[in-house]
């Protein structure tokens, strides 16, 4: 049930993020803010729930650190660079 | 081939119970390219970049434009240096007065940029597009939109100009389109005929193949890189549970949900210009 919370908890800051990109449309900077923003969230939950989950070590942090700034360097390719 | 598949994707004693590319090593090889692209990019006097990414040139929307009058069986239209002169002006004085309009907010009309070319018309268009990233996403969407379509396929129009220009709009970097048509009032290219494409100007032709377009590479290598890692996800979630394996990492259900949302992202940024 604890999971299926974190889980809701990340999809509904999915949610979030996609909706805050469809009222900045056209808004570059504005647009690649919020990505950042979702990035650290995701780590930020991974953390809350490893902790919670008593599963937290260094290399599985590392594990969402390495894909969240992945795609947020790629994306700064994209829009921004 | 298959072992090697299996090794990449499939949980196995060889790759520790976990697929290979979700390995530590492997997701570090992933941002050291990352930032080795953003490096390349900074550092490279080919790309694109200042500030604004996208891919929109005048050329190839020349091209799509003509494509859609000849799937609907229109003359093609002619280049014309005076139209496209009068749209880098249009562009320009959006940018100077910040403002997204056909009319500036002191009332001054687009086809005051096309007297200032000393263009003489009988009839004359305007279509605007901001922040598209690909010149067809640029046509796909005019074309959705009765008004500009009907500029697009108005049999009147003989001649279009286009200018892509970057600046700053309410404080953001904007890419703003725009496409001038006319059909002049005095024909000045009697060696033409209805048909015939003027060439764009060679100086327009070179300027566009010399940019390596590092805003498309980096799509095409982000979708490539989310699908991958997906698979990866899935087959080594689904592998795991079924052998029932207890491992300590992260959670791949997270990693799937956060790729998703970053593609809807992507998604977003592409189809997020807006037209006028």
């Amino acid at each position: 049930m604890n999971k299926l919370i974190d889980y809701l908890i990340l999809t509904t800051g999915s949610i979030f993020l996609i909706m805050f990109l469809k009222v900045f449309q056209g808004q570059r900077t504005s647009s690649f803010l919020i990505l950042l923003s979702f990035v650290l969230f995701y780590i930020i939950w991974a953390f809350y729930h490893h902790s919670k989950d008593e599963s937290l070590n260094i290399k599985t942090m590392i594990e969402y650190i390495f894909i969240g700034f992945t795609f947020l360097l790629l994306l700064i390719v994209i829009f921004i660079v | 081939m298959r072992k090697i598949l299996r090794y990449f994707f499939i949980p196995s004693e060889e790759n520790y119970h976990r697929a290979k590319l979700l390995h530590s090593d492997s997701l570090s090889f992933y941002l050291l390219f990352a930032i080795i692209l953003v490096f390349i990019v900074k550092l490279s006097p080919l790309s694109n970049i200042l500030g604004y990414a996208t891919d929109i040139t005048t050329q190839k929307l020349y091209q799509l434009t003509n494509e859609k009058r000849l799937q609907n069986n229109l003359p093609l239209l002619i280049y014309n240096e005076q139209l496209s002169k009068a749209a880098e002006q249009k562009a320009n004085d959006m940018f100077d007065k910040n403002y997204w309009s056909h009319y500036s907010p002191s009332g001054t009309s687009p086809w005051k940029f096309l007297d200032s070319q000393e263009y003489k018309y009988e009839y004359a268009g305007e279509n605007l597009a901001k922040n598209f990233l690909f010149s067809n996403n640029v046509l796909d969407a005019w074309m959705a939109s009765s008004t500009h379509k009907e500029n697009i396929l108005r049999k009147e129009f003989t001649e279009v100009g286009f200018a892509r220009v970057d600046g700053l709009l309410d404080g953001q970097q904007t890419t703003l389109v725009v496409q001038f048509f006319g059909k002049p009032a005095v024909r000045n290219l009697l060696t033409l005929g209805e048909n015939t494409i003027a060439p764009l100007p060679q100086k327009t032709i070179s300027k566009a193949k010399k940019i390596i377009d590092f805003s498309k590479i980096s799509f095409n290598i982000t979708v490539f890189l989310i699908l991958f890692i997906s698979i990866a996800l899935i087959s080594d979630l689904y592998i795991a549970s079924k052998l029932r394996l207890i491992r300590i990492h992260g959670k791949n259900l997270a990693h799937l949900i956060f790729l998703i949302t970053m593609l809807t992202g992507l998604y977003f940024f592409l189809s997020k210009g807006v037209i006028l």
